[in-house]
């Protein structure tokens, strides 16, 4: 009997049935929260914006099973169950701007089936990488001669480009585009990087000018721009992803530590000569000398998740909104108080394994090293701007200020977001040898 | 291929972050939860409050008086009737408690009440207790009329139980307002916080000879020998204290130097070998404190007359060191009513637990002894004898038998009006009356006031005799 149950065939489920299990589950989680949402605040539109999500998640996956038939079953499920959070989160933490991140949503999905489905976008995009990236940064200096603030508060960054009353984030793209010209620039210097490896044989090889200028050059003016914007979160995020895939190229371990050196030089830097960084690092180091003023914020994010505990005050129950723009850089505090640490290791967790399939996926297609790189910088892109708003949010590092994918508040965050999990689900779906989209 | 030792490398680290953070997170959410919840720059701990439905407070009568009413997302505290405001205190998300609404405020936040799991699930607001006190706003009522602009104390209280039936101070502030007013009423001269009759401690002057009188009748002094010169004056230091009032001779007994309010008989009793022990008679009034002393003001320490060479003889005559509380003195004459004995205050009378029934509290504090049976006894007809033909006769009032004495205090620059008071119900019970007006030498003011105060609440038990539940759920 018993070796007849050990030879029993394993009832495993289909990748379509796991996917629909997910997102069964993730509907689920948002139908109970909003019915206790509307409890707690009591506002019958939450419901409609559940139903946008359901319909949206629901076509999309008839979509994807009809068009990618061989994805990766978990990246579209995790995408919707964490945006439909966070748009829970808008309704909760700023209802006049939940109309507006719901449609976002559902944008960012369109565009993301879309993305997902063009057959030969990933070709274009290798062989146009120059010219994508510098589409890219033309639109990140445009937003230094035209750029506004939607906020319209005066001496806020702006790094938005207006057209009537939709406003779109230009470094949102670089981000992206970044990892696609890199993806595509290191695929096609992968040979010459793996044979100065093995011809190198000493500890800390180098690369030659001819190979890394063009990537300095092209990175370095992306940072120039984004520090002149005061977007320092960003580029701090381009530089740990430029580093990252570096090393994934060449596999020269000196160029993590050196790069945490360098950092550490840059910070240092940056603190004697910029204003911004020297107040965001002397509010890090000790927020309790100030907390009624330049601290307010970090401190009430610690209050938050004091206030959460374990198991959270549940939705609509907690007090985040004494945090300033709760919604957007700290949605993550908001969060901790509501669903509690337990909400935080489901939202991390949920973060993790997105990174983890796309980093399987980048596994997957290491005989193609474009697909592999690019697989892997989409993955870095999610994990390390996940790991730098929370640890700023958790006073662990200073704060950079840029979104919690999928979460926080911002329509140009929200869509990119989505494009990138469309361009892993069209990867993950090339591992297979996908040509039937 | 070299790129999936990289990729699992990368893949190791990026867990090892995440891991910090989720760390970091278990870190200020349980490690650091408890320290960061009770740092006072918490906003959440405001907000928590805010959030209470803090329950109600009604008088003896059923009467309405302090109600949480929410408004958007605000419940705010509204003190329904005016004449109760010195009797309540506050109750402020800014400032705190003060008054009934801090010595109550354990049943009246419901922090005490257990949440249900629906309580929970639903986020629905704490809801405190209601509360009914022993005060009665018609009497309250009728002593703020009687007060007009004076400023003092009066307590009202009933001698069958300690029950107090009415607490004035003034001035006081209006507790609706209390957030918009607060630095100009922390500045105010008069120091309208300063709750007189819980807090103060009066210098008692001439109001000092009723417990020095029944120490001196218990050692077996005659009240109704007569003495030479009683009316006279009598120097201390600076001072030159007189009778309350002149009475018609020179030479009177000690009963109608008492009646008169004069002070010369009481030096004699300096003389006496007893005069210690006379000081330890009233020393359970001197010691005793009132129920409730919660206020935003520090007690004032009332000035006192400058020392002279004689020490006993200042306390004998109420101006030494010793001071004394309207309460404390209002429990002396409630033992002259109960047979020596004095009954302690209190001011809950009953409470209605959230989706509960009113619960009468039943006063179980045991009473002070303070005067033999046969002392009270003879103090009691003495104090009659003062208001039917003494100093005191402002306070009579028709058809009611009213015992009392007036006297004078001298504290600072200014002077006290003291009244003390009682008249009787059935048996034992009555109700005894202090009375004291700051900055005025007015015997007559004292004791009709007092006489107002005996008679509004003599009119209010003999309609209401004990407290009458409100309706549950009101």
């Amino acid at each position: 009997m018993a070796t007849q149950a050990l030879a029993r065939p394993r009832m495993a489920l289909a990748p379509v049935q796991v996917e629909r299990l997910l997102l069964a589950l993730a509907a689920l989680f948002l139908a109970v929260n909003t019915l206790a949402l509307t409890l707690t605040i009591g506002r019958g539109d939450d419901w409609v914006h559940f139903v946008v999500w359901l319909l949206t998640a629901w076509a999309g996956h008839l979509w994807l099973r009809r068009r990618l038939p061989h994805r990766d079953p978990l990246l579209y499920p995790l995408a919707l169950f964490l945006s439909g959070w966070g748009m829970l989160m808008i309704e909760r933490l700023a209802p006049a701007f939940a109309d507006r991140q719901t449609i976002w949503l559902v944008v960012g999905v369109v565009s993301a089936l879309a993305v997902a489905s063009i057959p030969r976008l990933l070709i274009w995009l290798r062989n146009f990488r120059y010219t994508i990236l510098l589409a890219s940064l033309a639109l990140l200096v445009a937003t230094i001669l035209f750029g506004v603030n939607p906020s319209g508060q005066v001496g806020a960054p702006q790094l938005w480009l207006g057209l009537g009353s939709v406003f779109f984030q230009p470094s949102e793209l670089l981000k992206i585009m970044l990892v696609v010209f890199l993806a595509s620039y290191l695929a096609e210097q992968y040979p010459a990087l793996q044979t100065l490896r093995s011809r190198a044989n000493r500890r800390f090889a180098g690369f030659s000018p001819r190979v890394i200028g063009p990537v300095l050059l092209m990175c370095g003016l992306s940072v120039t721009l984004l520090f002149w914007q005061r977007d320092l979160g960003t580029a701090a995020l381009f530089f740990i992803v430029l580093l990252l895939m570096l090393y994934l190229a060449s596999g020269f371990g000196w160029l993590l530590w050196g790069g945490v050196l360098l950092v550490g030089a840059a910070g240092i830097a940056a603190y004697r000569f910029i204003g911004l960084v020297r107040l965001r690092i002397d509010i890090w180091w000790n927020p309790w000398l100030d907390p009624d003023g330049g601290a307010f914020q970090i401190v009430q994010s610690l209050f938050a998740f004091a206030a959460g505990g374990a198991y959270g005050s549940g939705v609509g129950s907690g007090s985040p909104t004494f945090i300033p723009v709760v919604h957007s850089d700290f949605v993550f505090a908001a969060l901790a108080e509501e669903w509690g640490l337990l909400g935080v290791i489901v939202v991390l967790g949920c973060i993790v394994a997105l990174v983890m399939r796309g980093l399987r996926v980048a596994a997957r297609q290491s005989q193609r090293p474009f697909f592999s790189l690019m697989a892997a910088g989409l993955s870095l892109l999610i994990a390390v701007q996940t790991l730098l708003i929370t640890g700023g949010v958790l006073k662990l590092i200073p704060l950079t200020g840029v979104t919690l994918p999928f979460l926080s508040y911002g329509g140009s965050s929200l869509l990119m977001t989505f494009i990138l999990v469309g361009l892993l689900i069209r990867l993950s779906a090339e591992e297979d040898g996908e040509r039937d989209a | 291929m070299t790129l999936n030792r990289e990729l699992r490398r990368l893949f190791f680290g990026l867990l090892v972050a995440f891991a910090i953070v989720t760390g970091a997170a278990a870190y200020w959410g349980i490690w650091e939860r408890d320290a960061l919840l009770a740092r006072v720059d918490n906003p959440r701990l405001v907000e928590a409050r805010a959030a209470v439905r803090r329950g109600a407070i009604y008088d003896r009568t059923g009467q309405l008086l302090v109600v949480s009413e929410v408004e958007g997302q605000r419940v705010v505290r509204r003190y329904l009737r005016s004449e109760t405001y010195s009797a309540l205190g506050y109750y402020s998300l800014r400032y705190g408690a003060g008054g009934i609404e801090a010595d109550f405020d354990i049943q009246l936040s419901g922090s005490t009440i257990p949440r249900t799991v629906e309580d929970l699930l639903l986020n629905r607001p704490v809801v405190g207790a209601d509360v009914q006190v022993t005060f009665d706003s018609s009497v309250q009522r009728a002593l703020i009329n009687a007060m007009s602009a004076r400023r003092g104390a009066v307590v009202v209280m009933r001698v069958q139980d300690g029950a107090l039936l009415a607490l004035v101070s003034l001035p006081t502030f209006n507790p609706n307002t209390l957030d918009q007013d607060w630095e100009r009423l922390r500045e105010a001269p008069q120091n309208p916080f300063f709750n007189r009759a819980l807090q103060g401690r009066y210098q008692p002057g001439g109001a000092w000879q009723t417990p020095l009188l029944a120490a001196a009748l218990s050692t077996g002094t005659l009240a109704d020998e007569v003495l030479e010169r009683a009316a006279a004056p009598v120097r201390l230091g600076n001072l030159l204290l007189v009778c309350a009032q002149m009475p018609p001779a020179a030479d009177l007994t000690l009963a109608q130097a008492y009646a008169y309010g004069c002070p010369a008989p009481f030096t004699v009793l300096t003389d006496n070998d007893h005069a210690r022990a006379f000081l330890m008679i009233p020393t359970p009034i001197a010691s005793a404190t009132a129920p409730t002393a919660t206020s935003a003001a520090p007690p004032t320490p009332t000035p006192t007359a400058p020392p002279s060479e004689n020490p006993l003889r200042d306390n004998l005559l109420g101006q030494g060191t010793i001071t004394v509380n309207p309460v404390s003195m209002t429990m002396l004459v409630a033992s002259i009513v109960n047979g020596g004995n004095a009954p302690q205050p209190y001011t809950l009378a009953a409470l209605q637990p959230p989706d509960g029934v009113w619960q009468a509290q039943v006063a179980t504090s045991p009473t002070l002894p303070i005067m033999t049976a046969e002392t009270a006894e003879q103090l009691r007809s003495l104090m009659l004898n003062a208001v039917n033909t003494g100093a005191a006769r402002a306070a009579a009032r028709p058809d009611m038998a009213i015992g009392g004495h007036v006297a004078f205090a001298y504290a600072g620059d200014g002077a006290l009006s003291w009244f003390v008071g009682f008249t009787t119900l059935n048996g034992q019970d009555g109700i005894a009356v202090t009375v004291v007006l700051e900055n005025t030498r007015d015997a007559d003011a004292a004791a009709s006031i007092g006489g107002t105060a005996l008679a509004a609440a003599r009119a209010e038990l003999l309609t209401v005799p004990s407290p009458t539940l409100p309706q549950s759920g009101s």
